[in-house]
């Protein structure tokens, strides 16, 4: 087998065992990565599975070309039921792809839960189950920099967890190198109930392609043709903070907790100026992925603070929804999350809520340990951070996420609390994207399926609705403030995702650039030695996308749920290029209607008999129509 | 690294970083990146020190190549070499060095970022000569404007 490593490793934290399984039955219909990282969930699922318990498996499955020198091709999907009870994926990014192809396996199953803390050192010749209980408390930095030292090899590659993981926080992430992570969702609550603080790989076996020489030629001239665009030139001088000034300035992003969209162009000049100076003063250079030509984390060594590199998230997240403009502040708050292992886009959503809440006078100073709330204010920020990480006073309110904090809090907060299927929205304004809308109210993860030609749209009509029609064939579709046909549009746009999942690119440098899945089919087809066609490409991420939703129809997944907070479905936008943008609910629940019907799922959001037969799945469909029949039919 | 994909691409049919010729030691947390290869020594203590005459110079390329017929895999070379750029590779159960490709490094052709280039080496101080020269003629003027007053 060509370019796949040929072995899937599963461990047994409970029974402290390993074994290795073929992964070649898996290979023709889901390729690899997110793809076989489902099915593997999806075969033993047998019932409800409880996100903390034993049951629950946390899939690693490192991109198909990862360990090439594929552009941009260094990813690895995280799957698992998270907090939330969902089935998802996330990808993580750093130099973890490579290593774990180099160490022999394509896909690694970890189940049980750990008596103890513990590791996992795993490499082409051993699996070893190593005593974790002197690094647990530590943060994500340390626990890589001792490991590193304990396993006299500065060169493995680690994902481990910092004490927001430990203490089981919902939104807390799985983290590699200085700020790669597999973030929002709570990722990192799943390893630290398993007990098991890092995995750490190295590898020594050979990645083999059928046309090397080809492949390595094809690599090059690929990489040349991503580099010329723009887009590129963008990412790579100031990636990220110019992105989130961007779309600031574009009415794209909530001014506070979605309280108030208002464009105010004072914000954004105050933004662009600050950034430019908190570059231009700190930026010590640039990091990023395994075979990535973009690498645009950039690094910053900030007085009294350090060196780190808060990524793209921290300069959006932690700037208009907290009413902050201070880089230092932003820097600081990222770092820090970093550091915990927080997500950012999470951890930013409860800060703008306690914000909202303040101000609105429904929680004062006593609520949050004598620390008021205020709109922009540094403390707040950081202590909550601090707080949520650490668990202590006013923190534990956050354990379980903003939902159930909401709840508890009461006196109106849950009409503040902005989030989907109990997971914190990021800080997008979809209001006047219906497409997107309709992401964020569908997709496990919402930025699944950023609708892309809706983007395009204020730059170029014309080569958005080409965009949209070599998607999804529907022309209108691109129109971002239509309702019509984005159903296809979003469906079209997370196959496409999937697929990149499956091949472990990086999905901003390849879909920002050319939403089309050309490159990657010729690239595979060099590598195996097979044909694989777009439509081979497209068909795995289906049968991905089925049996997601089929897990997830018995974990409690509801059409109703599909949806989004009152608030972007009762008020329009109050100010800015999009003032008046309003969703209607109706309309929304028609686009639902829709999307079903492309993925070939019933009314109620469960995936058809036929759309398992149309995608081959036949086993799975007779396995799934068993499961329904035990645990009731999905209802609405 | 890319060019550690590609390096022991072209050497051994496959990719296998463990395998390059060309190491990059990343130092920091931020993980700077610098590449270690073979310098290709003009008195080289790999080549003094081989019992066996394996290593000797290529005329053509200039690099100081492995002759494995002749090597016994003594090692004795990778104790003597001061930069730890001739390595052993278990693999394959033979010392390995950076052999300039063929006159055209791979890694220097792959590298994103043109972190690598390979060079005359009669050129190596040319670039920092030219910047010299115009740091001297912009003081000259500087001095010159100023004596006009």
């Amino acid at each position: 087998m060509f370019c796949w490593s040929g072995q899937i490793l599963r461990i047994d934290l409970s029974k402290g065992h390993y074994a290795k399984e073929p992964v070649e039955a898996y290979t023709e219909q889901f390729v690899a990565g997110r793809g076989i990282n489902v099915k593997l969930v999806f075969d033993e699922a047998h019932a409800r599975i409880s996100p903390f318990g034993p049951e629950n498996k946390l899939v690693i499955g490192p991109g198909m070309l990862a360990g090439t020198p594929a552009p941009a091709a260094s990813r690895t999907q995280i799957t698992t039921v998270l907090p939330n009870g969902l089935l998802n994926s996330s990808g993580i990014g750093g130099f973890l792809g490579g290593e774990i192809k180099h160490a022999g396996y394509d896909n690694i199953v970890i189940q049980g839960t750990s008596a103890e803390p513990v590791y996992m050192y795993v490499d082409e010749t051993r699996v070893e189950f190593r005593d974790a209980r002197h690094i647990w408390g530590k943060n994500i930095r340390e626990t890589q920099q001792i490991i590193k030292e304990e396993l006299h090899d500065q060169d493995v590659q680690i994902m481990c967890i910092g004490p927001a993981g430990e203490n089981l926080v919902s939104f807390s992430c799985i983290m590699t190198g200085l700020t790669s992570a597999a973030g929002h969702g709570g990722y990192g609550a799943v390893m630290g109930s398993k007990n098991l603080k890092a995995v750490a790989f190295r590898g020594r076996k050979a990645v083999t392609i059928a046309k090397l020489d080809e492949f390595l030629n094809e690599c090059l001239d690929i990489r040349k043709i991503l580099q010329e665009s723009p887009a590129f030139q963008a990412m790579i001088t100031s990636g990220g903070r110019t992105n989130a000034v961007d779309a600031i300035r574009a009415g794209m992003t909530a001014m506070g907790n979605f309280e108030d969209s208002h464009f105010d162009k004072g914000i954004v000049e105050d933004l662009e100026k600050r950034g430019k100076i908190f570059w231009d003063r700190c930026r010590t250079g640039s990091t990023g992925c395994l075979g990535c030509p973009v690498h645009h984390f950039h690094v910053f060594d900030v007085p009294d603070l350090g060196t780190g590199a808060p990524k793209c998230a921290a300069w959006a997240s932690f700037a208009t929804p907290l009413w902050n403009t201070d880089y230092d502040l932003m820097y600081q708050a990222g770092d820090l999350c970093n550091r915990y292992g927080l997500d950012f886009v999470s951890t930013a959503n409860i800060i703008g809520f306690l914000m909202e809440l303040y101000h609105k006078g429904i929680i004062a100073e006593h609520d949050t340990d004598t620390i008021p709330m205020k709109r922009g204010d540094r403390d707040a920020i950081l202590t909550t951070i601090n707080k949520i990480a650490t668990q202590e006073g006013f923190g534990a309110l956050f354990k379980n996420g903003l939902s159930a904090a909401a709840q508890t809090i009461g006196k109106g907060a849950e009409e503040c609390a902005m989030h989907i299927k109990n997971r914190e929205m990021p800080i997008s304004e979809m209001r006047p994207f219906k497409g997107m809308a309709l992401a964020f109210a569908v997709c496990r993860d919402p930025l699944d399926a950023l609708p892309v030609p809706e983007l395009a749209w204020f730059q170029s009509k014309e080569f958005a609705e080409k965009m949209a029609f070599d998607l999804c064939k529907e022309k209108e579709s691109a129109n971002p403030d239509s309702y019509k046909k984005k159903g296809s549009l979003v469906a079209a746009m997370e196959s496409m995702v999937i697929v990149v999942e499956i091949l472990g690119l990086c999905k901003w440098f390849l879909l920002n650039l050319t939403p089309s899945l050309e490159i990657p089919s010729r690239l595979l087809s060099l590598a195996t030695g097979q044909d694989f066609s777009e439509d081979t490409l497209l068909s795995a991420a289906e049968r991905a996308r089925t049996l997601e939703r089929a897990v997830n129809v018995i974990q409690g997944a509801r059409r109703k749920d599909d949806t989004l907070p009152r608030r972007l479905l009762q008020e329009p936008v109050s100010g800015g290029p999009f003032k008046g943008a309003a969703l209607d609910k109706e309309k929304l629940d028609k686009m639902v209607d829709d999307y079903y019907t492309i993925a070939g799922w019933d009314e109620y959001g469960a995936p058809k008999q036929e759309t398992f037969a149309e995608l081959n799945l036949l086993p799975e469909a007779e396995i799934f129509s068993r499961r329904i029949k035990r645990e009731g039919k999905a209802d609405a | 690294m890319t060019c550690e994909m590609v390096c022991s691409a072209k050497h051994e049919g496959a990719i296998n970083p463990f395998q390059s010729r060309i190491k990059i030691i990343k130092l920091g947390p931020e993980g700077k990146g610098v590449p270690t290869a073979c310098a290709q020594c003009e008195d080289a203590p790999c080549k003094a020190i081989c019992p066996v005459q394996a290593i000797s110079r290529d005329e053509a390329l200039g690099s100081m190549t492995v002759d494995y017929d002749a090597c016994i895999g003594c090692r004795m070379c990778v104790a003597a070499c001061p930069f730890g750029v001739i390595h052993f590779d278990t693999i394959t159960s033979r010392v390995i060095k950076c052999d300039l490709c063929d006159g055209e490094p791979m890694c220097v052709k792959f590298c994103p970022y043109e972190a690598l280039e390979y060079i005359e080496a009669s050129e190596l101080g040319t670039d920092k000569r030219r910047a010299q020269a115009g740091k001297l003629i912009e003081y000259i003027n500087r001095v010159d404007s100023t004596a006009q007053h």
